[in-house]
């Protein structure tokens, strides 16, 4: 207990390097908050965009079709999964698809297409397509099959497409048949992930069903979850569901299966973070060492007289520890009260990039933080056992004072 | 390690032989050169001598500070010379007490706080060590001084803290350096004379290195060092 006071009163006693220390120790705190505060916030903004642009957080799929699509692995009970998904909490919002490609054309030219059945308005309350459309209007929900088609900005500057324009579609229906059929462009679509614009041509659900010959099946269910952070474990529990409700045969991936590149992409630019987060560890650990290491020298006489009394070495050890411990407190509360505020304000204003950055084909103009309990506990960890690691070198050197040389320098 | 022992003679120190040698650049320098004396309990002993007559180097060796080149320093009949590192910590705390020249107590912790640390360390209770640093506080006429720091204290007020923190813990000697070197003649008088007063009302053995001619006048033996070498013990 003495050496508890004595750890604690020795932290007031060079109030101006004490100061000094907890400066830097704070200062490390609040840009190591910050640091993964923007981090988290930036990637959860890129996530969340790109999900729910088109991906969402978890596709269901016939057992197979992820790895190799076909026109053949549909899934056929919508209502049986609609009413597993109700039960699935976290899931805001789902949508089928039905996929398949076809030739379109419009007078002499010619593209391969891709054809993406949607229910109109299901889709546009679990993904961001309808605020896509650069030109026209997007798809009207109606109890009539319509031959409307929104298409890619791509697809349309191969053909030379314009609103109201008609273009010829020519596939395969499941049933054998060669399946064609000319549409109308209500709509131009400009996505902010590349491949979204590109030869994509979008049609109503039914409307697909009924050209490729797909009777009421499909072959995606997109779902967009409340937190896409709950995207594995979600899709875990309705895998599990789905058996034990003898819905066989069918796969639930979470997006970042769904998405692989996209999300190594997002793991790496993660890792590159880690690189400036262990530079404000640096500053950190060398202005602790530097006030520690001035501390034992200056209090050489100190110890040797405790020493002299009897105190045991470990004693002295735990004493600079201690103190060291003491300042790294302070550092952590105050820099708790100062990074929540700054990070509080940085996720409700945001820092604008001078210019725009590219994260996984998104681009960024403002970083917005993020507040969550890993942005204080990580620099808290971190601050108190950089704190307590540097201290132990001086901390063994005081450990090894002889008294009577130590008394000496008095 | 419980250090505590059972006197076997009246000595409560004694050296055989000590020598304790130096090294100056290539030159061996020989601090003490076979040194016996022997300190029984209740003694008040001043060792005396010129500058560099090896009076410090001896009272290091003597509280286990230092270890000699070779010889044997015994305290209650045990080989100090020999014990490890703890050993020599605990046998410290348990059985010397220290005054030193410049007082040395720790800055942040109150007068009676100084006072008790050698007790807390010692593992003593705190109703005990309560009673104890009351009682020192009345011998050494600072009771209303218990609270401050020592930054707050005259040098003679420091200096009774020091003798208070040495004798509290009751050690079987105290071994005192130069304690007045840095008073005045009044403070240095008043602390001699309580120092004797612990001493003969107490028991309490004393052993000073001292330049001090009031000390030497005050001590019932005067050990003289010349050159590493005991020149007169009377």
């Amino acid at each position: 207990m003495l050496i508890l006071k004595i750890a604690f009163r020795n932290i007031f006693r060079q109030r101006r390097r004490s100061a000094f220390t907890i400066l830097t120790m704070v200062g490390g705190f609040v840009l190591f908050s910050l640091a993964l505060s923007i981090s988290e916030g930036t990637y959860a903004t890129v996530i969340e965009k790109f999900t729910k642009s088109y991906t969402g957080h978890l596709q269901i799929h016939k057992k197979g079709y992820f790895d190799k699509p076909s026109l053949y692995k549909s899934l056929t009970d919508y209502d049986s999964l609609n009413e597993q998904l109700k039960k699935i909490p976290g899931a805001k919002s789902w949508t089928p698809r039905a996929y398949s490609a076809a030739l379109a054309s419009k007078d002499k030219k010619t593209a391969i297409s891709r054809i993406i059945g949607i229910s109109p308005e299901q889709e546009s309350r679990t993904t961001s397509i309808k605020n896509k459309i650069k030109e026209g209007r997007y798809l009207k929900e109606s109890s009539t099959i319509s031959n409307d088609v929104i298409v890619g900005a791509g697809l349309a500057e191969t053909l030379k497409l314009k609103l109201g324009d008609d273009i010829v579609l020519v596939g395969q229906g499941a049933d054998g048949s060669i399946s064609n059929d000319i549409f109308k462009v209500v709509g131009i679509l400009k996505g902010d992930v590349y491949s979204m614009d590109r030869n994509y041509c979008y049609m109503d659900l039914k409307m697909a069903q009924k050209f490729l010959s797909l009777d009421n099946s499909f072959h995606e269910l997109t779902i967009v979850l409340a937190d896409y952070k709950k995207a594995d474990e979600t899709a875990i529990l309705l895998n599990q569901n789905l058996v034990n409700a003898n819905i066989s045969e069918l796969e639930v991936l979470p997006w970042p299966v769904v998405e692989k590149q996209f999300y190594n992409t997002m793991v790496f630019e993660k890792r590159g973070m880690r690189i400036c987060l262990i530079v404000i560890v640096i500053i950190v650990a060398i202005g602790v060492l530097n006030t520690v290491l001035m501390t034992i020298l200056e209090r050489t006489t100190e110890y040797g007289v405790l020493r002299a009394l009897g105190t045991r070495p470990i004693m002295l050890f735990w004493m600079i520890l201690l103190e060291s411990a003491g300042l790294a407190i302070i550092s952590i509360i105050i820099g708790f009260i100062l990074s929540f505020t700054i990070n509080y304000w940085v996720s409700i204003h945001g820092i604008d990039y001078p210019t725009p950055i590219d994260i996984g084909g998104f681009s960024i103009t403002t970083m917005y933080g993020l507040i969550y309990p890993g942005a204080f506990i990580v620099p808290a960890i971190v601050t108190f056992f950089t704190a307590l690691i540097v201290s132990i070198f001086p901390a063994v050197r005081a450990m090894k004072i002889i008294p009577v040389e130590a008394m000496r320098m008095n | 390690m419980n250090t505590e022992v059972i006197l076997k003679s009246s000595d409560i120190l004694r050296t055989e032989n000590v020598i304790k040698t130096y090294i100056s650049g290539e030159i061996e320098v020989a601090a003490l050169n076979k040194i016996n004396i022997s300190i029984k309990k209740g003694e008040f002993t001043a060792i005396a001598g010129p500058s560099g007559s090896g009076k410090s180097t001896l009272l290091n060796l003597l509280s286990g500070l230092d270890k000699p080149t070779s010889g044997i320093v015994y305290i209650n009949e045990l080989p100090i010379s020999n014990m490890s590192g703890n050993e020599l910590s605990d046998f410290r705390r348990d059985h010397i007490g220290f005054i030193f020249q410049s007082y040395n107590l720790i800055p942040v912790l109150t007068v009676k706080e100084n006072i008790e640390y050698i007790m807390l360390i010692q593992g003593i209770p705190e109703e005990e060590r309560h009673h104890r640093v009351n009682d020192i506080l009345k011998d050494v006429g600072l009771v209303e001084m218990g609270n401050r720091r020592p930054a707050q204290l005259s040098g003679g007020q420091q200096q009774r803290v020091a003798i208070a923190r040495a004798v509290v813990s009751r050690p079987d000697i105290i071994l005192a350096d130069e304690p007045t070197a840095n008073l005045d003649s009044v403070t240095a008088n008043n602390l001699i004379d309580m120092m004797k007063s612990l001493n003969e009302t107490k028991g309490i053995t004393f052993l000073f290195s001292t330049h001090d001619k009031r000390i030497m006048d005050h001590s019932k033996r005067l050990i003289i060092l010349k050159d590493g070498i005991i020149d007169s013990d009377n």
